[in-house]
């Protein structure tokens, strides 16, 4: 189930919605299990038999909590629990995510022909089993209590808002929630707008985006026009930052209209001036659980130069790797390496200081983004190609395709295809152009400034409307139906 | 105000529509199955449970299922607006009001997407296809036919957009012409095509006024013309009798029924005007009768037994089958028509001119082709379908 459907607006919501305040109000425990099952039935009802997976999951990283909780004393005893729960977590994933990958690139370079099995991949596995190694290494850290009940342990990892999509929600952040949330209607109306925001960021600016990105892709290279490579590859720009951010938005919006605070996941990435200043607002849960999680532990950076170089080299690769099974993925996390490794070493965000720099700045940094969303946006294809047992190539189309981007192709400038295109969406690049800066927080403190009434007046109702204005239109693309991707199905 | 009143207020309106929707949309489905006689809901059940091939327990919920969304769906071809898109239609509205203010030419990212023509009204896009898959069901039609000495026609189901004179919008590949084409070349040297795409080619603008605005049907006086070449090619191949009174349109009166709104209904009741579907009625005396074929096992039970006046509104309905009898037509020879919905208006008209005919339609029809064929022994198979069947399912029994 995806938060953009009618099921989930017009029927799971409002059910979940109406027992958990009116019936279960109550009882902390009951409003819990409830949650915990209607997770589970969210998660069912489009992966019926993974559901299993999940709960062995579940179950596992419960036992492997209480016995990192009862042996945190004894350091060999604790380490052999985390290489334990590390090996059935990341096995796991392994199997479901990377087998087939793995054994095509087995068949790839030794030449032989092991049959390659096709292994449907559950959705969400890679966020959920993040949240499991984060459970059980923050007990071992201290962070956290372990949790008797496995059905706590269900809730943090299986809890539907942040299931299928991110953020990935560290046990440190919740632990404490779980039994000692607040629920108040402040918390419940935040949510709500956040929600609001999150569903029109989704329906209207990203999947608008994604009609013009996947035309874009899947034209040979010799029927793309330069202008129609462009308006492709910005839209995919816009449509991953708007989908992602407003599923993030719509999980946090969600948490919050149950009393969970979950933290940020997108910081506006598109006003960044360097690689570096990009990932510290590109999905924060993921880097920072990198951080946490494999940077720190691989010595950070208080190691010598070329051990830095090699730990940046593992993490950005693996950053990579998470996002697909497919060589384009950790391509586009080396992509970034190179360029993170090169702003730190000639120390690029503390030279160029000068306001007049910023734009050259900016779009550097764009440029490398955008690059590397056409790479991802390869892989993708791939991935889904893939799946549907068909075979791509994913760095020839990236090479194909940023040949065309840069004018190398022979490729015309301008066809009629980009004219349907940019006829059709035209606002909606003005709308993902806009959104992108920190617009809407920028107004939001002027109009909080205004002192007259009559002034105030036309302000707060402005600021009602629009929200209602935007959530009337979003939900009226989700009844309207038709082009609604989820594109998170290989993460 | 202070912002936490504004939230409060925004999540007070937001959870009021979600809740309102709630009710509206779980009440839909059972108000569309009970408001409907409750035994032809049974009947449907125990079809699909009988004829399904998946036999396991998920296959026979999942029959179950698909029959009373089948029903649900079906149903409302009867009337001009299903109740569960009455339920939606305000949302609807929004959407279309929002394509409507922004100019979009493409209105639906489907595989067939729909396309506002430059000249306002609405037409489906077809994406490429290359026939091969349609052709050889067909071709395997014909040559089980050919066996039995039963001739077949191919008669082309016209696109709105034009093939001598295209209104798609600018960057909009429509394939359908090509499509056609393909087919055409395909089956040319073994089935006898009449292209009827050829009448308004020096004059393209009689064309379009010959279809709905707002849907992508041919009107009757377009299928009437249809129906004209078809007679003719008969009488001249088959000396087949074309009598002078069916040859004019002067010898019906058209009247209007219901709404032909296929693709406008998917935008709501803002963004075009309804038109009224067309029919025709004869002038002269007539007697029929109608009747769902009792060879044919009905996935839903229509009621449509029916003897007296010619009456297009029962025949034009897209029944998955149907008989008619005309004791009074002058050839007493029998015509099976296959087609999808641009056939009931020829159906009907072929109903004068012939004593027995029987149809099958594309999407409906749930039984075996080669078993009516061999029990209704027709004197001739027409097939009169649009190229937006790109496989024709129907006929790969034929393959086989």
């Amino acid at each position: 189930m995806i938060f953009s459907s009618e099921i989930f607006l017009f029927l799971f919501l409002p059910i979940v919605l109406f027992v958990y305040y009116c019936i279960l109000f109550k009882s902390r425990t009951l409003q819990n299990l409830f949650l915990l099952i209607m997770s589970l039935v969210f998660y069912a009802y489009g992966e019926p038999w993974f559901v299993f997976v999940m709960m062995l999951s579940i179950m596992c990283n419960w036992a492997f909590g209480l016995l990192i909780d009862k042996f945190r004393e004894n350091k060999r005893a604790a380490i052999a629990i985390i290489v334990a729960m590390l090996g059935v977590n990341l096995g796991i994933l392994a199997y479901f995510k990377y087998w087939m990958f793995i054994l095509g690139n087995i068949n790839y370079f030794t030449g032989s022909y092991i049959p390659i099995p096709k292994i449907m991949l559950p959705i969400g596995i890679s966020f959920f089993t993040f949240q499991a190694i984060s459970y059980v290494i923050d007990i071992y850290r201290g962070k956290g209590q372990a949790q008797k009940n496995p059905l706590n342990v269900g809730l943090y990892i299986a809890f539907f808002p942040q299931l299928i999509a991110g953020p990935i929600v560290r046990y440190e952040t919740i632990a404490d929630q779980i039994h000692n949330r607040k629920s108040t209607f402040d918390d419940f109306s935040d949510g709500v707008c956040r929600f609001i925001v999150g569903l029109g960021k989704k329906m209207l600016i990203a999947n608008s985006m994604g009609v013009v990105a996947d035309a874009a892709f899947k034209l040979p290279a010799g029927e793309l026009s330069v202008t129609m490579a462009w308006l492709g590859a910005l839209a995919y720009t816009f449509q991953i930052y708007y989908d992602f951010s407003g599923y993030s938005d719509m999980a946090i919006g969600l948490g919050r209209m149950f009393g969970f605070h979950f933290l940020e996941n997108f910081n506006y990435p598109y006003v960044s001036t360097s690689i570096t200043e990009f990932w510290r607002r590109w999905h924060m849960s993921l880097s920072s659980f990198f951080r946490d999680y494999v940077y720190i532990p691989l010595g950070g950076n208080r190691v010598s130069k070329p051990r830095l170089i090699l730990n940046l080299f593992v993490v950005w690769a693996l950053t990579g790797l998470w996002h697909g099974a497919d060589w384009a993925f950790v391509l586009w996390g080396l992509l970034f390496f190179v360029f993170l490794v090169f702003e730190k070493s000639v120390g690029f965000e503390k030279r160029l200081t000068s306001p007049w720099f910023v734009p050259l700045k900016y779009v550097y940094a764009m440029l490398i983004v955008v690059v590397g969303w056409v790479l991802f946006k390869a892989g993708f294809d791939a991935n889904q190609a893939v799946m549907q047992g068909e075979t791509a190539n994913s760095l020839a189309l990236t090479g194909s395709y940023l040949q065309t981007m840069f004018g190398m192709s022979g490729a015309p400038l301008f066809d009629d295809l980009a004219y349907f295109h940019w006829h059709e969406t035209r606002y909606f690049y003005l709308f993902a152009v806009l959104f992108s800066f920190p617009l809407v927080p920028w107004l939001v403190s002027k109009g909080d400034q205004i002192k007259n009434p009559v002034g105030q007046f036309v302000y707060s109702s402005a600021y009602v409307l629009l929200f209602c204005f935007v959530f009337i239109i979003a939900v009226a693309y989700v009844v309207k139906g038709g082009y609604n991707p989820f594109i998170y199905f290989n993460f | 105000m202070h912002n936490a009143i504004k939230k409060k207020i925004v999540a007070v309106a937001a959870v009021t529509i979600l809740a309102f929707q709630f009710v509206v949309q779980s009440c839909s489905p059972v108000y569309s199955c009970f408001s409907q006689n409750p035994k032809q809901l049974f009947y449907a059940i125990c079809f699909h449970l009988k004829h399904d091939s998946d036999k396991s327990f998920c296959g026979k919920i999942n029959s179950v299922v698909a029959s009373i969304q089948g029903y649900v769906s079906l149903k409302p071809l009867s009337s001009a607006v299903n109740f569960e898109k009455d339920v939606n239609m305000c949302w609807i509205d929004v959407y279309a009001l929002c394509a409507k203010y922004q100019g979009l030419y493409r209105l639906h990212h489907t595989k067939d997407c729909i396309v506002r023509l430059l000249n306002g009204s609405l037409s489906v896009c077809s994406d490429y296809s290359d026939m091969v898959s349609a052709s050889q069901n067909l071709l395997s039609c014909e040559e089980f036919l050919n066996e039995r000495g039963i001739s077949m026609l191919y008669v082309i189901a016209p696109h709105k957009n034009y093939k001598y004179h295209p209104l798609t919008p600018r960057g909009i590949i429509d394939y359908e012409t090509g499509n056609m084409n393909r087919l055409v070349s395909q089956i040319k040297d073994r089935i006898d095509v009449i292209d009827n795409r050829e009448l308004y080619k020096n004059n393209p603008e009689e064309h379009y006024k010959l279809f709905y605005i707002g849907d992508s049907h041919w009107k009757i006086q377009y299928a009437f013309l249809a129906y004209c070449q078809i007679m003719q090619y008969l009488e001249e191949r088959y000396s087949i009798e074309f009598e002078n009174k069916l040859k004019s349109i002067e010898n019906f009166s058209v009247y209007s029924s219901g709404v032909s709104d296929d693709l406008s209904e998917l935008y709501g009741r803002f963004y075009l005007p309804k038109e009224s579907t067309l029919y025709l009625k004869p002038k002269f005396f007539t007697n029929i009768k109608i009747f769902s074929s009792n060879n044919v096992n009905l996935p839903f039970i229509y009621d449509v037994d029916y003897t007296g006046d010619f009456d297009m509104t029962i025949l034009c309905k897209l029944y998955p089958t149907l008989k008619v009898v005309n004791p009074e037509a002058v050839n007493k020879k029998k015509l099976m028509v296959i087609g999808d919905s641009f056939s009931p208006p020829v159906m009907s008209l072929l109903c004068l001119s012939f004593e027995q005919v029987e149809f099958h339609a594309f999407n409906y029809y749930r039984d075996s082709l080669i078993k009516n064929i061999e029990e209704f022994q027709p004197d001739c198979v027409l097939c009169i379908f649009s190229s937006r069947q790109t496989e024709l399912p129907i006929f790969k029994e034929f393959s086989k």
